[in-house]
């Protein structure tokens, strides 16, 4: 799902920098610390709510707990719109959810949405949390 | 009267699972399936399980012949080297989850403390069972030159 993603975001802008890539929650926050470090800003942050160890809504809680990525948008990817821990990932601070299966040119307007409306750093990078 | 109501019941489970499978592989990889009423015998040796629980119990399986899954894999990736075991139960797994999703969303009475598992994959002589179930559906759906299953249950 990854690769899928980075995939339409490189065909509607091919100068996108950088995609970090976490295939768990507990990777997602080492990426973010590693950011931090390097002073790397991040634009967005997409994060699947399904991953095993630690879930989407873990890997959010300690985000925020950590202050990590402050600012950044968090858009939950799930195929589950019911899913109780959804509502409570958007009470955390999620700002979207991306419901799969998805088009490209849905994922594409979905990133466009967060990104043109500039809440998020300057930078070019994105981010993406997925078990998968 | 009762059997009549079972009837459209399975009719209408038969439609709509149709519809999610069609929208999954068209959206996600721009493939048209199809289903088969009389489908080939091909050994189905990889298969993806994702079970629901809570109001509903119910189970979704997914089953393809190794070389579809690698195909089908292939194409999800937009790689000509990803056919490697993990990346294709990734795929699976995936595949499976979104229609395990849609599947949830038509339910009724599936509300929101209903919870879908994280897929799990099995190959060959391992490939997933579905228990007793009240209702229970087997599809088999044609993709390009090729065939795979899907089975439901609802304990």
């Amino acid at each position: 799902m990854r690769n899928i993603i980075e995939g339409a975001l490189r065909q509607a802008d091919p100068d996108m920098d950088e995609a970090f890539h976490a295939a768990g929650g507990g990777e997602a926050l080492a990426v973010l610390d590693r950011c931090t470090v390097e002073h790397q800003l991040i634009d967005l942050i997409l994060c699947d709510l399904h991953m095993p160890k630690m879930n989407g809504l873990a890997f959010l809680q300690e985000k925020c707990r950590r202050n990590l990525a402050p600012g950044v948008p968090v858009v939950m990817v799930t195929a589950d719109d019911c899913d109780p821990q959804l509502l409570e990932a958007l009470s955390v601070g999620a700002l979207g959810v991306l419901s799969k299966p998805f088009t490209q040119n849905q994922i594409q307007t979905c990133v466009a949405s967060f990104i043109l409306a500039d809440c998020a750093p300057s930078g070019r990078e994105g981010f993406q949390g997925n078990g998968r | 009267m009762a059997d009549r109501r079972e009837d459209e019941s399975d009719e209408r489970l038969t439609e709509q699972i149709d519809v999610i499978v069609a929208d999954v592989f068209h959206m996600m990889l721009q493939m048209d399936c199809g289903a088969m009423v009389d489908p080939p015998l091909v050994p189905m040796d990889v298969s993806a399980k994702v079970e629901l629980s809570g109001t509903i119990d119910a189970q979704c399986v997914i089953e393809f012949p190794t070389e579809t899954a690698r195909k089908l894999t292939i194409a999800f990736m937009g790689r000509e080297d990803a056919w490697e075991d993990v990346i294709v139960d990734d795929v699976l797994g995936e595949l499976c989850n979104m229609i395990a999703g849609g599947w949830k969303s038509q339910m009724k009475g599936s509300d929101s403390a209903s919870r879908l598992s994280l897929p799990i994959i099995t190959r060959g002589a391992e490939r997933h069972t579905l228990d007793a179930a009240t209702l229970e559906l087997r599809r088999a759906y044609a993709l390009d030159d090729s065939v795979f299953r899907i089975n439901l249950a609802i304990l």
